[in-house]
């Protein structure tokens, strides 16, 4: 994991747990805040806002493939790119999938590394399943008539917010669960 | 979360065996949530929206009726596991090191199928000219059916597909 972020030309700290549970919990903030918007006007330049700036925070924060890889994190699945890199680094395929991988350090995942980028994807999963649990509950008592939708608030709009929901979390909620749980790096060392 | 360690009792099982489990358990959802499409054409929405709640509580709640009667109810520990309700290092037989490092790298390879599938999803669904269409329209609900029960079943789905048998092991 990086130091240091990299946000619009800027570079800030983020050696200390508290910064990044601070990074994180401005993203999420934002993104809640987005869909609160999202579902109160239902505008087409929302769900494409939504996903821009998803790709960018993924990007961001690291762990997804990129030709450039200068998220706080390393690719998720950097050892798997620089073995397919290694076999054949020359072939057409090789140089439209994946990044040109010379600097191995920017991509290989050490053990540890490894070990924790399945426990964060693990926690997750589980946190992914247990908000559809919610909403699967949520939908029941709705259906059943144990509450109404809110005046002005069409069931498509919620199940459109909650998919880009879904989809946000899919693409940054391991990265976001690393980050919350590393401990300080001064610590560490 | 009930403590439960089903998949184990379930990996016992031959590969074959495990692999008709699995197979039989997606035809089940598959078909289910395709007729429940089909019927919302003539019943309604809102009826089939209530069949599949049903039908996803029916998933959940009996095994874990189940399994307050019989602690180690193989059929119980089966469908929990499948709903992805079992704990791997909880419980008096809590995972290995080897059992655990499997279990958390196939969730890693289930997220990164999320990963393509839900904004292939997303991209497919969203735009506004696409709602015009009237077959999309109507998919739109079961295809989210189905993927509430992706999330909940395909890791353990992965695991019980790909892992060796006992013997082999």
């Amino acid at each position: 994991m990086k130091t240091e972020i990299n946000l619009f030309g800027m570079h800030i700290g983020m050696a200390t747990q508290v910064r990044r549970r601070a990074l994180v919990s401005t993203i999420y903030v934002g993104f809640a805040v987005t869909l609160a918007f999202y579902l109160a006007h239902d505008r087409a330049f929302i769900r494409f806002w939504v996903l821009l700036l998803t790709f960018y925070v993924a990007r961001l924060l690291g762990g997804v493939r990129s030709t450039e890889p200068d998220g706080l994190l390393k690719p998720f699945d950097g050892n798997e790119d620089l073995e397919k890199f290694a076999e054949e680094p020359s072939s057409l395929w090789t140089k439209l999938t994946l990044p040109r991988m010379t600097d191995r350090q920017r991509f290989h995942n050490d053990e540890r590394e490894l070990r924790q980028r399945d426990r964060a994807h693990y926690a997750a999963y589980k946190i992914l399943t247990g908000a559809i649990a919610i909403g699967v509950f949520a939908a029941y008592s709705q259906v059943c008539g144990s509450w109404h939708l809110p005046k002005g608030l069409p069931l498509e709009r919620i199940l459109w917010g909650s998919l880009l929901a879904v989809f946000v979390a899919s693409m940054t909620l391991p990265q976001a669960v690393l980050l919350w749980t590393e401990p300080d790096m001064e610590e560490k060392s | 979360m009930i403590e439960l360690n089903g998949l184990r009792k379930i990996l016992t099982l031959k590969r074959p065996a495990r692999r008709w489990l699995v197979v039989a358990y997606w035809t089940l959802v598959l078909s289910f949530i395709a007729a429940l499409a089909v019927a919302s054409r003539s019943f309604g929405a809102e009826a089939a929206g209530r069949a599949f709640l049903w039908f996803w509580w029916a998933l959940l709640v009996p095994p874990v009726l189940l399994r307050s009667v019989a602690r180690w109810s193989t059929r119980s520990s089966i469908l929990l596991s499948l709903n992805g309700i079992a704990e791997p290092n909880q419980g008096p037989h809590p995972m290995d090191e080897r059992e655990l490092s499997l279990h958390y790298r196939m969730h890693t390879k289930a997220f990164y199928l999320l990963q393509i599938f839900v904004p292939a999803g997303v991209l497919l669904l969203t735009p506004p000219e696409i709602h015009r269409s009237a077959w999309l329209a109507s998919a739109r609900i079961p295809l989210l059916w189905l993927l509430s029960m992706v999330v909940l079943s395909l890791p353990q789905s992965m695991i019980l597909w790909t892992e060796p048998d006992m013997e082999e092991q």
